[in-house]
């Protein structure tokens, strides 16, 4: 960090800073601004090894109302409480999704830790002289970010089912064996006895941070003078956990806790379990290392050595988080450490997959009121697909989204749970009706939208505004339950379709329709007709009969659902019995006649029968019914699937306002930096700085001047050189109005301290915004960084 | 000799009542060298051979066997002197404790009970002097106490002086002590520094296959009838003996693919003596496991089925599939940025404008010409360093459409590198200019290609 240069800029007397315009303070504020943010803009420019798909400054919890707009305004704070509502409802959807994934793979976790060992003591002396260490090895996948809350959950759900021993080792822990065995033993000790921490507290007791996440917080006593080895680990587990025979000899107080222990774990035990009960039990102490990969290898080599020679004393289970393959574990350890372990592997389910699943149950899913526009919607599966699969970042990207829908349209007031609408609409104040009015999107609707006296009425009749309010909220919602319920009829059709041409996932066919074009006149659409159009009489009547159960359960919410239903169980009975259907084929014999070749013909006559023959082909009833079929579904969604932008007041519960929030998720910062050093006038708003992108003009700040320059140069900067051009912009305004040339030269040649220590002062602010840096290269030279 | 005081039987004996096989040279030497129990002792016992040879399974059993006062430490946790010292002063099996028997003796040495007994020290002076004082006062004195260091090539790293002062603990201290070391490595690789004692070096070598069958013939589940236990362990031998010797590893093999030989048999479906039919039976499985054989993985129930999920899955969207153990899904940026850091590890800088730059004069007498120069092909060599400037050049030429610079971009450089896909070479200018290493192999890369449509073959210099 080049804090020298901090210390030129604060030492250089600076006589004419008071002639500087308020714009140009301004902007030396912002960039001591960024400066004293080197910290976090360092990370983006450049890059660092510790974040790890970070989003920076969530974890930093700031107050709401700082960030949020003063509260005065009643109808923000009535909007603001309505998106706590909605959000709450939809925190507990995702929660249980979260804990619907996962349940699988953490029950065959949780029943593997608690199995290994019983299973170990059950055999000989033998096996134990083995050795082995039962590991799990849990791959993650590559989305860092949401491991802290898998984790954690895991965590929990171990204390409460397996044992209470669970230590959570964190790469930060590992930096040398000492580290990562005090962090255990003190995790350990810390859960096994939390009474005992009043007596240490004269003795250090150290906050730890437990996961980036800030869930856990434990304070740690550590205790200085007892070194933290395995051995008096061992030591402290056969006090607190004495075998059967031993227990005896135990105080009371101590065989007091030990038996709650035993209880607790005894009351929560599963069903499996309890055949075992009498076999001699031990307490299982599972170590879970998060990121095993990035624990020094020579580090996780010692403790898998250390834990193996202490096994017959401590029954030690390790969970491994492995983020890319089992390979990995191999690459770090040789198998001298690997032979210590006896791994079983547990493969996480995908991000991808996750997503899908969040997204048809929160983005797409017709019950809930907040919805994401196209470019919205687009941009966020983008950065999830494209940079980081983390899903944390997603439903951050997605509450933000809530939140600006919230905060800045309106119109949001009404976006409530199905439920409320009418209480919602009822209880409107004159006041948030007109605010309702103003809205560009209300007016538009009244224009054109709505004919005849209702038009006035809308703008003035409270009352009558109300009512009006509640059915078109009850139509859009009504309009939802139609698109969803078309969509996925729609979807599950495409899916038996050869290459996909509706795409294989749903939220494809769900971004088509977004877009605003009607979905039937998309390209997928029409190609996938087209193959409908050939498909084989089994294959048709199993997918309709599918696609109807599928969306049966929306039969009753609107009349074009049930008629799509009822049609299609017609036309899957008309399917089944196909030989009633009437056979035009009779008919036709008596044309042909007509159809036989004749005799001798000329080329182009024999053409023109054969092409008219072949327009009259001859249809099968089957073929007829299919076109029959598929022609009644296309109208069935030709109604069902308008575009949702298409909807009268979609901006209730549509958010697409994109340039709002795109700063705010996909930060450029490098991007702003360069704007912001090029265009100055832009972000100081004032008249002096208001040029071409090009141009560089002496009102300029400093810095921007002396950016300007750099960019027209190579790799390496001359010094003077530099400091020249900088002084001819600086003196252009003054040049031209002496105008002799004499004059001109001498300031040139010896200029004066001022512009010297001007220019030094900008060259270092250069340097510490990580633009160039010096170099040893050639004297006199810096180097630039960025290009 | 101390072993006549037990029993005269001799050779029995040798085996610490059957504990342990094959190794009654060693303890015999040993015992010889031991003595009775007040019996002075050599200062210093060097015990080393490959691992899974037995050494610290003997002297533990032969310590525990004759009850001889000891100390165990495990060097590895023993990262410093003051940790080790402390370690050996704190745990002196002195006999007011011993007597008492186990279970007083961890009630006393819990974690936060006995602070006041607890000894510090922290230099080698203070510790001879200490171990003098602590001995003297007890009933130790009159026989040889052993402390045995497992692990003793960790030493070497920790201090210079404490190895050649462990080796004369007994001069330095003047009392009847004798220290064990066991290590894999040879003693010759020891002597860095000066003022070494000699001790006395005892080899453990390797088993031979019939030991090795005599020792894994005990593992028999005890319901199962020996000879027959001993007829498996005979054909696991064959088939991995050529390529694994290692006890440890050979009987993982063989407690993992027992359940498939005993089948047949519990299931009636053939004798137990149908040697022929069972090994037909049991040789598809081991030649299975000979494939993954050092890699201790037990495929478990929950990750079979998903394999299998993902493989199908896989089938009806693309042809390929990837093999799945080094498998790694990754965001479509960051499969891009991979394959960047892969061909600006792997081609020469001259060539970058050949293949990236928009009108570049490829003419082909000019390649020709480079490549006769050229001496070894690049994969050859080995990745090397590049800057993250020339990387982000080539991901922009090579990316489909506009990316624009993005924090999300770089912080996926940096989930990279903490994936260990890339590795960041000399940490020193992080800020300014980080250099890197693509560390993935050609498979890997060509996989992640071929699932964004990127034809990466095309791009590398070598294989032009």
């Amino acid at each position: 960090m080049p804090l020298p240069c901090y210390h030129v800029y604060l030492s250089v007397p600076l006589p004419e800073t008071e002639r500087k315009t308020s714009a140009q303070v301004k902007f030396e504020l912002w960039i001591s601004c960024m400066m004293r943010m080197n910290e976090q803009s360092s990370i983006f420019m450049t890059v660092n090894t510790l974040g790890c798909f970070a989003f920076q400054g969530t974890t930093k919890r700031a107050k709401e109302k700082d960030y949020l707009p003063i509260s005065s305004d009643k109808c923000v704070v009535n909007r603001l409480q309505l998106y706590k509502e909605v959000w709450d409802e939809l925190q507990l959807h995702i929660d249980m999704l979260r804990s619907d994934l996962n349940s699988k793979i953490f029950d065959d976790l949780i029943s593997f830790t608690a199995q290994c060992h019983k299973a170990r003591h059950g055999k000989s002396r033998v096996s134990d002289a083995i050795g082995e260490i039962p590991t799990a090895v849990l791959i993650t996948g590559v989305n860092t970010p949401d491991h802290g809350i898998m984790f954690s959950n895991l965590d929990s759900m171990l204390k409460s089912r397996v044992t209470p021993l669970v230590a959570r080792i964190l790469t930060k822990d590992c930096s040398r064996i000492s580290t990562l065995i005090s962090s255990l033993i003190s995790q350990l000790t810390c859960v096994a006895a939390p009474q005992e921490e009043e007596s240490d507290e004269a003795s250090n007791i150290e906050e730890k941070n437990l996961a980036g996440d800030s869930l856990v917080q434990i304070k740690v006593p550590v205790k200085k003078r007892r070194s933290p080895t395995m051995s008096n680990l061992v030591k402290w587990y056969k006090k607190e956990f004495p075998e059967s025979r031993q227990a005896t000899s135990v105080s009371p107080r101590k065989r007091a806790k030990t038996d709650v222990l035993s209880d607790e774990s005894k009351d929560s035990q599963t069903p499996m379990d309890e055949n075992d009960v009498k076999s001699k039990k031990k307490t299982i102490i599972v170590v879970m290392l998060e990121d095993a990969e990035n624990v020094s290898p020579s580090v996780l080599q010692d403790f898998i050595s250390l834990c193996s020679t202490h096994l017959t004393s401590l029954p030690i289970v390790l969970v491994m988080g492995i983020a890319t393959a089992v390979t990995a574990i191999h690459q770090i350890l040789p198998s001298s450490v690997s032979s210590l372990l006896c791994m079983q592997k547990y493969q996480a389910p995908p991000a991808s997959q996750y997503l899908t699943q969040l997204l048809d149950k929160i983005v797409m899913a017709p019950e809930l009121p907040f919805k994401l526009g196209p470019k919205v919607f687009h941009f966020l599966l983008d950065i999830f697909l494209y940079h980081d699969f983390s899903i944390m970042n997603f439903i951050m990207g997605f509450q933000y989204c809530m939140i600006e829908h919230y905060l800045n349209n309106p119109l949001s007031l009404l976006c409530c749970l199905k439920q409320d609408f009418s209480s919602k609409t009822a209880h409107l104040s004159h006041a948030q009706l007109e605010d309702i009015r103003r809205q560009p999107a209300f007016m538009r609707y009244v224009e054109h939208q709505v004919v005849g006296p209702d038009q006035a009425k809308l703008l003035t009749d409270d009352s009558f505004t109300r009512t009006h309010l509640a059915t078109v909220l009850q139509n859009l919602s009504q309009y939802h339950t139609k698109m969803f319920a078309g969509l996925h009829f729609l979807h599950h059709l495409g899916l038996m379709l050869p290459k996909f041409p509706l795409g294989k996932q749903f939220r494809e066919l769900y971004s088509v329709c977004l877009s605003g074009n009607h979905v039937c006149d998309s390209e997928g659409y029409k190609e996938s007709l087209q193959l409908l159009r050939m498909m084989s009489l089994d294959d048709l009547c199993t997918l309709l009969e599918s696609g109807v159960g599928l969306i049966a359960e929306w039969k009753d919410s609107s009349s074009e659902i049930g008629k799509l239903i009822s049609d299609v169980q017609s036309f899957i009975h008309r399917l089944k019995n196909i030989e009633e259907e009437p056979d035009e084929s009779l008919e036709e014999q008596d044309d042909t006649k007509g159809r036989v070749l004749p005799q001798r013909a000329k080329l182009y006559e024999l053409k023109e029968k054969l092409q008219s023959l072949s327009h009259r082909r001859y249809k099968s009833p089957y073929e007829k019914l299919r076109d029959e079929i598929i022609d009644n579904l296309h109208n069935h969604f030709k109604i069902l699937l308008g575009s949702p932008l298409l909807q009268p007041l979609h901006e209730i519960f549509y958010f697409n306002d994109l340039s709002s929030i795109k700063e705010h998720i996909k930060a450029a910062p490098r991007c702003s930096t360069h704007r912001a050093l090029v265009q100055p006038g832009k972000y100081l708003n004032c008249v002096c700085c208001q040029c071409e992108p090009e141009s560089i003009l002496p009102t300029m700040p400093d810095l921007c001047i002396v950016y300007k320059l750099h960019l027209e140069c190579g790799t390496l900067i001359n010094l003077y050189d530099w400091l020249q051009a900088f002084i001819t912009v600086v003196t252009a305004d003054e040049a031209s109005s002496s105008k002799s040339k004499k004059n001109r030269k001498t300031s040139q040649r010896n200029p004066s301290i001022e512009l010297q220590a001007r220019f030094i002062r900008a060259v270092s602010e250069l340097q510490f915004l990580g633009f160039i840096k010096s170099t040893q290269r050639k004297t006199d030279h810096v180097m630039r960084l960025t290009w | 000799m101390e072993t006549s005081t037990h029993d005269g039987d001799g050779m029995e004996d040798y085996t610490l009542d059957r504990n342990i096989l094959c190794r009654e040279v060693q303890i015999k030497t040993l015992l010889a060298l031991f003595g009775r129990r007040e019996h002075s002792t050599p200062g210093s016992v060097f015990l080393y051979g490959h691992t899974g040879t037995g050494k610290t399974l003997v002297i533990q059993a032969l310590l525990e066997y004759y009850k001889l006062p000891h100390i165990f430490i495990n060097c590895v946790e023993c990262s410093s002197l003051r940790f080790l010292v402390e370690e050996i002063l704190n745990n002196l099996p002195l006999k007011s404790q011993t007597d008492t028997g186990g279970a007083s003796d961890m009630e006393g040495t819990g974690f936060d009970d006995d602070e006041d007994r607890f000894i510090r020290c922290d230099d080698l002076t203070d510790f001879v002097r200490s171990f003098k004082s602590l001995i003297a006062d007890s009933e130790l004195k009159k026989e040889t106490l052993y402390i045995v260091l497992d692990k003793a090539e960790r030493l070497r790293s920790t201090n210079s002086v404490i190895l050649p002062a462990l080796l004369r603990l007994q001069e330095l201290s003047g009392l009847n002590v004798c220290t064990i070391m066991i290590s894999e490595i040879v003693w010759e690789k020891f002597r860095t520094g000066t003022g070494f004692c000699e001790p006395y070096c005892i080899n453990f070598p390797d088993y031979t296959r019939q030991e090795l069958l005599e020792i894994m013939s005990v593992d028999a589940p005890p319901d199962v009838d020996r000879e027959l236990y001993a007829m498996y362990i005979n054909m696991v031998l064959s088939v991995f003996h050529m390529v694994c010797r290692d006890l440890r590893e050979l009987r993982h093999i063989a407690r993992l693919n027992f359940d498939y030989f005993i089948d047949p048999v519990n299931n009636g479906d053939c004798e137990a003596t149908s040697t022929r039919k069972l090994w037909r039976n049991i040789e598809p499985h081991l030649k299975k496991a000979l494939k993954t054989v050092y890699l201790r993985e037990v495929s478990s129930h929950q990750w079979e089925l998903m394999q299998q999920a993902e493989l199908a899955d896989d089938d009806s969207s693309q042809a390929i599939v990837a093999p799945s153990r080094s498998h790694v899904e990754l965001p479509f940026y960051s499969k891009f940025l991979l394959i960047a850091a892969y061909l600006a590890s792997y081609n020469p800088i001259k060539c970058d404008r050949r293949f990236f730059a928009k009108y570049s004069k490829s003419s082909r007498r000019m390649t020709k010409l480079i490549k006769k120069n050229e001496r070894a092909s690049n994969h050859l060599l080995g990745p090397k360093t590049f800057s993250i400037d020339r990387m982000m050049a080539i991901f922009y030429s090579i990316v489909e459409g506009k990316v624009i610079p993005s924090a999300h971009i770089y912080i996926q450089i940096s989930s990279l590198v903490s994936l260990h896909l890339l590795s960041q070479v000399g940490g020193e200018d992080k800020i300014s200019a980080p250099k890197y290493k693509c560390l993935v192999t050609l498979d890997v890369i060509r996989n992640i290609a071929r699932t964004v449509q990127f034809d990466i073959m095309r791009y590398l210099y070598d294989f032009l």
